[in-house]
């Protein structure tokens, strides 16, 4: 034992080098997104391997939880299709600015205060960045870096995302954010006093991104808090998904995006 | 004792504001900018502790990359010059150390000859750059870009440390 502290008595100066080093480097990876990027790139690489084997297993067991969730889900899409008798069907009239493809959500992470998910399509399939992930019911997150066969989502459960979010049949939008606690409750924030709001009405994404379509459920309003201080509310949502057990989700592609975002640059010079 | 760690605080102080403020905008054909930062480790008293050495340039890198905007990159690069330092000077200035650990005080800046200074100078550079340059690009795939950034700023850096170092020298006597 007074050998080992001897010899770190006697390389210390090493040692403090190390630490300083390594700290440094941590900070780098930390504060920096292209970096953190380019290392969680590398680490996807590899765990994502892992990450599908478990996952094919585990998906095995949850067949007929699936399978209930897709019934219902195509009911509601039937009850939807025959109750509308307005439906043209026409291929030309179909809204095409949103292609859907389905993948699998093979990693899922809530317990963080910046989650990430993985899912088991990346670029060989046709995903890039910044494209928005959905399930049947709600919001699941955006795509934040692509490797061949894997992407890597930012989740709403994230106090780094954004979303933006309005209330359905109004036009007055917010913030969806996350403060990092309860993983089936968001925050809206940003929704000017004037909006009548009341607990239960639905929020639905506002469109004002390129990356979500306008109207896609995605909660109900929990809790109103109103600050007298400030021209704003304070809405709690109740997600209609949950987050910790999905596991089929939907990429959406927006083909005009670029067009949007050419666009808004010319704004910003 | 004092007068030392007073100098030590002046000049930390002192190179972070030049550096941040006037070299880091300096923009030579918009793309390099002269590190004179690196004349805080350059002329940093060697009688001081090593340790207490190693985390003042970690910190001294660290508020500098609050001016650039890169956290973590030179306080790295800092720490990695500040340890190194007592080996390139063994390496360049020779038998500065004497083999039996007794230090002799030779003036190693009058008994040295003009290329050893610069060589002294370049060799920190080149380090302090490479890391930096490397810890931005983080890959591999770029190292002929880093490689190529480090040579030209590396000679921008000598000319404008060289020339400061010089400069201040001049002034003390």
């Amino acid at each position: 034992m007074q050998r080992i502290i001897d010899s770190i008595l006697s390389n210390k100066d090493v040692l403090v080098f190390l630490i300083l080093l390594l700290f440094s480097i941590y900070l780098v990876i930390d504060s920096n997104h292209y970096h953190q990027s380019k290392f969680n790139s590398f680490s996807n690489n590899f765990t994502s391997i892992i990450f599908k084997k478990y996952s094919s297993l585990e998906n095995y067991f949850n067949l007929n939880h699936e399978n209930e969730e897709l019934i219902k889900e195509n009911l509601d899409l039937k009850n939807r299709l025959y109750s509308n008798k307005e439906i043209i069907y026409d291929t030309i009239l179909i809204n095409t600015s949103h292609i859907f493809s389905s993948a699998k959500i093979i990693s899922n992470n809530f317990s963080y205060s910046k989650n990430y998910l993985i899912i088991d399509k990346g670029y060989k399939h046709g995903i890039n960045k910044e494209m928005g992930v959905i399930s049947s019911y709600g919001i699941i997150g955006i795509i934040v870096d692509v490797s061949e066969n894997y992407s890597r989502v930012m989740s709403v459960l994230n106090i780094n995302s954004k979303i933006n979010a309005k209330i359905k049949n109004s036009f007055h939008f917010g913030s969806l954010e996350w403060n990092g606690e309860d993983p089936s409750k968001l925050n809206l924030n940003d929704v000017p006093k004037i909006a009548k709001i009341t607990i239960g009405d639905s929020i639905v994404s506002g469109g004002m991104s390129a990356i979500f379509p306008e109207n896609l459920p995605i909660g109900i309003v929990s809790k109103i808090d109103l600050k007298n201080s400030e021209n704003y509310y304070g809405i709690e949502v109740l997600l209609n998904n949950d987050m910790t057990s999905t596991k089929n989700v939907y990429v959406i592609n927006n083909i005009y995006k670029e067009e949007i975002n050419n666009l808004k640059n010319l704004i910003n010079e | 004792m004092s007068n030392l760690y007073f100098i030590i605080a002046f000049r930390f102080v002192l190179i972070l504001i030049v550096q941040g403020l006037i070299f880091n905008k300096f923009d030579l054909f918009g793309l390099y900018d002269p590190h004179i930062s690196i004349i805080f480790v350059l002329i940093f008293p060697i009688k001081t502790n090593r340790i207490f050495f190693l985390i003042i340039s970690f910190f001294f890198g660290l508020i500098l990359d609050y001016f650039s905007n890169s956290i973590g990159i030179n306080a790295a690069a800092f720490v990695t010059i500040a340890f190194l330092k007592p080996y390139i000077m063994n390496f360049v200035f020779g038998n500065f150390y004497d083999p039996h650990g007794i230090k002799i005080l030779k003036d190693y800046i009058q008994d040295s000859t003009i290329y050893q200074k610069v060589l002294f100078v370049l060799i920190i550079i080149l380090i302090h750059h490479f890391i930096m340059f490397s810890l931005e690009s983080f890959t591999i795939d770029q190292i002929k870009v880093v490689i190529k950034k480090t040579f030209y700023t590396s000679l921008l850096s000598l000319f404008f440390c060289s020339s400061l170092i010089y400069l201040l020298a001049q002034n003390e006597r």
